[in-house]
């Protein structure tokens, strides 16, 4: 906590971040009172309307206010990033875990079933899962957890390799201490700075590959307001109505962005080895 | 090199095998019946369904239809689509396009990566670098579509310059190769920017700088080697980023390649077509990585050595 502390108070990046996501995460939660309209509220007669002071992003085809539409729409986004980003990331963690201290075959099968899921391109993972398990927010949770664990997984086996090796841990060895207590008292507490990296990075990639589902049309068709459906019913017009496409995918890169530039200011501050993208 | 290829090929076999049995269950555990897409609009009766599924080989178990399926893979049959003819010959003609957009997207990326990469490094915390390294971090972050729709703005609408959709023309492949080129470009640029800055402090770079040699000749001699190799790393685990990239792109500028087929596969059922498309992109991820570790060989010599 301090740490992270110090690292809003000595980079100014960082703490723009941060405040970007809070308020992003205040939006969500708070939609129903910031909405200046009613997300399915449609009104014909002001259909495709530019920005203007009654719609600050203008309206779409059915003349529903973008800025409202957005605002609901921030609540999936918020949810995903977050959500898949957590459990993504534990799962993740434990098989690497697993197969970096187990060793032996169970690491030999564990990084065989990482290396086919790395594999399948992940977009078309995503695709052909969800499609697998069916709509809902449950399948599209489970789809994405399903395809973004294996790049977890592999940095924390090689992290659980080299902190395996290292001194403290060869002398608490020696000490006698038993494998569970070098585990849960030295090993995870040495993985938790770059895992923290990590978890920033799939978030913003779990966010990505929502978006992604949305904009091709394949993600939940009920969630009319996520903003990778926005784009992708709104990208036909968008040269009559470029509002309506470009403020929600505007929307989702900057989200990225500020998840990304988190990202890099913490793995600065904690980890300055590690190298290692979102996708 | 021989010996690289025996090495790397079980493991490729491998994981093409095991791509084909998760693709076959879960399409063949999806919700839904594939029935109802191959009538279409028209429909059947449920005697006349009876006689199409006993015919399409869908009323049997799933153990057999596997073991048919892989009968007919081993034969090179990638089956067909209904009412549309086979799946091979559609996907070869998909392939080509998606291939020449991909291989466009790469040296765009790689050249326009390493050499923004390679001054932004060499220039390391000067107003030029501070200023690309936002403008990289933006193209990392951005979906694609984002970034597609803006170009598609700007150079067909507003400039008029490139036409906007479809595949015909050379000139048809210039905004979507942009566009796909961006992000990993912006990879490139960083990774080269980073490898540039730790290069332009070791020894045979400063040797180099004593001995009197202008700037642009250390930089393209001693410096651009060094940054080679962790470039064609990234390039090559980017790949699959790219394949993903390419089904958004082509959506995007309705540019007739293969990811633009694999999601009008799904949307359709085409059952064939879907394993098809998941199978090769499995087998051409598997091969850039061996293309990665073979070109090591080439760059370093330090790995040669090992060899």
């Amino acid at each position: 906590m301090n740490t992270f502390v110090k690292l809003l108070t000595s980079d100014r990046t960082a703490a723009g971040s941060v405040g970007f996501l809070a308020i992003l995460v205040a939006v969500a939660v708070f939609a129903p009172l910031l909405a200046p309209y009613a997300p399915d509220s449609q009104d014909l007669a002001s259909a495709k309307v530019p920005p203007c002071r009654a719609h600050l992003f203008g309206t779409d085809f059915q003349g529903s206010d973008v800025l409202s539409k957005m605002i609901y729409g921030s609540r999936q986004a918020v949810l995903i990033t977050m959500g898949v980003g957590v459990v993504t990331v534990c799962f993740g963690f434990i098989i690497g875990l697993v197969a970096g201290y187990g060793g032996g075959w169970l690491d030999a099968g564990l990084m065989r079933a990482v290396d086919v899921v790395l594999a399948f391109p992940s977009l078309l993972l995503n695709i052909v899962l969800f499609a697998a398990l069916g709509p809902g927010f449950g399948s599209l949770f489970l789809a994405l957890t399903l395809s973004g664990w294996a790049p977890v997984a592999r940095v924390t086996r090689a992290l659980v390799l080299s902190l395996a090796n290292a001194p403290y841990v060869t002398g608490a060895r020696a000490l006698g201490a038993t494998a569970r207590r070098i585990v849960v008292c030295h090993i995870v507490p040495g993985c938790m700075s770059t895992i923290t990296v990590v978890f920033a990075m799939r978030a913003a990639s779990a966010l990505l590959a929502v978006s992604a589902l949305n904009y091709l049309g394949l993600g939940d068709p009920r969630d009319t307001n996520a903003w990778g459906t926005m784009v992708n019913l709104g990208q036909f017009d968008i040269v009559t109505a470029w509002w309506w496409p470009l403020f929600p995918a505007s929307a989702i890169a900057l989200t990225v962005m500020a998840v990304n530039l988190l990202a890099d200011a913490l793995r600065d501050h904690l980890d300055p080895r590690m190298k290692v993208r979102a996708e | 090199m021989h010996r690289i290829l025996l090495r790397k090929l079980p493991g490729v076999i491998a994981t093409a095998a095991v791509v084909a049995v998760i693709t076959f269950l879960l399409i063949h555990l999806a919700p839904g019946d594939p029935l109802d897409a191959y009538l279409g609009q028209e429909g059947a009766s449920q005697a006349e369904k009876a006689v199409i599924r006993e015919k399409l080989g869908l009323d049997k178990p799933l153990n057999v239809r596997f073991v048919k399926y892989v009968k007919r893979l081993c034969a090179g049959d990638l089956g067909s689509i209904p009412g549309k003819g086979p799946v091979r010959d559609i996907m070869a003609h998909r392939f080509a396009a998606t291939a020449r957009l991909a291989v466009a997207a790469i040296l765009l990326a790689v050249v326009l990566g390493v050499s923004t990469g390679l001054a932004g490094g060499w220039h390391a915390n000067s107003l030029f670098d501070k200023a690309l390294q936002c403008f990289l971090l933006l193209f990392v972050s951005a979906p694609i579509f984002w970034s597609g729709l803006l170009a598609l703005l700007l150079f067909s609408w507003a400039l008029n310059l490139l036409p906007a959709a479809g595949s015909q023309t050379p000139a048809h492949l210039v905004l979507p190769a942009l566009v796909l080129a961006s992000r990993p470009a912006a990879l490139v640029s960083r990774v080269a920017r980073a490898n540039t800055i730790e290069a332009r402090s070791q020894p045979f770079v400063l040797a180099a700088m004593a001995r009197g040699l202008p700037n642009y000749l250390i930089v393209m001699k001693h410096v651009l080697k060094v940054v080679s190799i962790p470039v064609v790393t990234i390039v090559g685990m980017d790949f699959a980023g790219l394949l993903s990239g390419a089904v958004i792109t082509e959506t995007v500028f309705s540019y007739q390649g293969l990811g633009q087929f694999a999601v009008e596969a799904i949307t359709n059922r085409w059952y064939d077509a879907v394993m098809a498309v998941a199978m090769l992109w499995a087998v051409i991820f598997v091969c850039a990585n061996f293309l990665v570790d073979v070109s090591y060989s080439f760059l370093d010599p330090r790995v040669r050595a090992v060899d």
